[in-house]
């Protein structure tokens, strides 16, 4: 215990954050009250009416679909550049290093914007395809569920290459040497050594990729096109465009838990493995 | 069995195969193209934003400054951000001070709880915000997203104050105890100073998620909002390319704001307190 402060200065460090947590604590109740909250009806009658109708577990179906895409594209490219960062120079692994920094650092509205201007129908990749000659008239790169996917993994890509970067860097190059040198091929080294231990940051990455994609609203909102919906934005709709408050905060309640359940579920099959013993071949 | 230890000795590991490599540029360049197209189109005349450019003229940087909406848009954001940037840095500090210098039961959930804020939803967040604010009668919005991008931002704020106050040791405040120092002087001549760069840096981090934040404050915003919202706002009715211009300013100044966190703390400090959001 630390005796250079006395218990009250120790206690007043601590309160103004006590207070913010409290502040946090009464908007979360707040949600989960309206959710529960029904007029006429059974307490549960918002939930109810949620997963009672095709049109409302679409957004629920709609969202975890594309929370599993973007997370299996951002763990798959991710891991790349996390490996190849790795290998790479000190001068190349800076670059990328700026590269990620960047993107924490953008603001996400123009990001969205400019991501619009890349794959839109009038925007760069169309009108050079066109130019060459590869097709006659703009493909539908955004405004469906590719768009949202592709923004998605723009926006996630730097916090699926960090929890397996600092996993893969720790791990020593001695492994892949003795490997190596007892003659395993390239493949058969990566997959028996450095993936099997890279597992942790691959477990954390895909939690939190997943996670937050599952909750995204600026990105489906701005790359949907009104067509890709997904739960955050039919929460926004219900509250802000027709006072459903109580709806809305259900939809809401109702897509996190389940999501923390299947993270929870996905964390323990993870754990699991990674404690049994390495098959023997 | 010689000839391929002597080729392990040249090449201890196998060089990069090309799969990871082509994996990574393409990563890579989803994250750079779409920057490199919203500058290029930023400079190009025709309001139509055809790439590549014709001609090069800065007419969308002039819209950009002489609309009042982008104006008092810019101004609210950083004075909502700078306000949260103060106060959040100062609360997070003090409670990063308390849980790294104090052992006492519960101090686990303690700090889990601090980081809270960041793994829930922040739709969630925006919408219990607004329904404990309408409920509380509180009207003024300016107000409401403040205290909102307060509750957002204290979790970046102890993470980063955290990991500097445990690299330094508390050998030198005890010293100062010792040499008979107060409590608050300890606290501002000898432990303020050394963690300054992790202060400095929570002050920016905040900033810059306050200043980005769109989905919380979306909730709370009536009458005139934050930059994002208006600039929102602006992409749904317009089309020309303004807001690349406003977009090419704001990388500008994340590169100097990059540059800045490289000197103070590295770049390598950023990435362990990743942040998400849109």
């Amino acid at each position: 215990m630390d005796r250079t402060y006395p218990l009250a200065g120790r206690l007043l460090l601590i309160s103004p954050a006590l207070l913010v947590l409290g502040l946090l604590a009464l908007a979360l109740s707040s949600l989960l009250a309206a959710s529960v909250n029904v007029p006429a009806g059974p307490w549960y009658a918002h939930y109810e009416r949620f997963f009672g109708q095709d049109l409302y577990t679409a957004y629920l179906y709609r969202s975890f679909r594309i929370a599993g895409w973007t997370t299996v594209c951002a763990a798959t490219i991710g891991y790349a550049i996390a490996y190849v960062m790795t290998r790479a120079t000190a001068s190349t692994r800076r670059l990328i290093l700026m590269i990620l920094v960047l993107q924490f650092f953008s603001v996400s509205v123009t990001r969205i914007y400019s991501i619009i201007l890349l794959l839109g129908n009038n925007g760069a990749v169309n009108r050079g395809l066109i130019a060459a000659g590869v097709i006659d008239s703009p493909i539908r790169l955004i405004y469906n569920e590719l768009g949202v996917v592709i923004g998605l993994v723009n926006a996630a890509l730097p916090f699926a290459v960090f929890p397996i970067y600092s996993v893969l860097e720790r791990i020593p190059v001695s492994y892949r040497e003795a490997a190596h040198t007892l003659g395993a091929l390239r493949g058969r080294i990566f997959w028996q050594i450095v993936f099997p231990l890279s597992m942790p940051g691959v477990g954390a990455s895909v939690v939190i990729v997943f996670l937050y994609s599952l909750g995204a609203f600026a990105t489906p909102l701005m790359l949907g096109g009104g067509f890709v919906d997904l739960i955050a934005v039919f929460s926004y709709e219900q509250a802000i465009n027709f006072s459903n408050y109580g709806f809305a905060a259900a939809g809401a309640v109702a897509s996190t838990v389940l999501g923390l359940v299947l993270v929870y579920a996905f964390t323990t099959v993870v754990e699991r493995s990674a404690k049994a013993p390495a098959q023997p071949t | 069995m010689t000839a391929r230890i002597a080729k392990a000795d040249f090449t201890p590991i196998p060089p990069l195969g090309a799969l990871p490599r082509l994996l990574a540029i393409a990563g890579c360049a989803l994250l750079v193209l779409p920057q490199l197209i919203v500058i290029i189109t930023s400079i190009d005349p025709d309001p139509a934003a055809i790439f590549p450019p014709h001609a090069i003229s800065f007419t969308w940087y002039m819209n950009a400054f002489t609309r009042p909406a982008f104006r008092e848009a810019l101004l609210m954001s950083v004075a909502v951000g700078a306000t949260t940037a103060l106060i959040s840095t100062t609360i997070g500090t003090m409670a990063a001070v308390f849980v790294v210098r104090n052992r006492f039961p519960g101090r686990g959930i303690l700090i889990a709880s601090l980081q809270l804020p960041v793994l829930i939803p922040e739709v969630m967040l925006g919408l219990g915000f607004l329904l404990l604010f309408s409920r509380a009668q509180m009207r003024w919005s300016l107000l409401n997203i403040g205290l909102a991008h307060v509750v957002i931002t204290l979790p970046y704020v102890v993470r980063v104050v955290m990991a500097n106050l445990q690299t330094v040791g508390i050998s030198l405040e005890e010293a100062a105890r010792v040499l008979g120092a107060g409590p608050v002087t300890s606290f501002l001549r000898v432990t303020l100073p050394v963690i300054r760069s992790g202060v400095v840096s929570a002050l920016i981090f905040s900033f810059i998620v306050s200043f980005d934040n769109f989905t919380v404050t979306t909730f709370l915003v009536t009458g005139r909002g934050t930059l994002p919202i208006e600039i929102y706002g602006y992409i749904r009715t317009e089309s020309d390319p303004t807001i690349a211009a406003i977009s090419t300013m704001l990388i500008v100044v994340s590169i100097i704001g990059i540059l800045a966190i490289e000197r103070i703390v590295g770049i390598e400090a950023v990435s362990r307190t990743g942040r998400a959001q849109g």
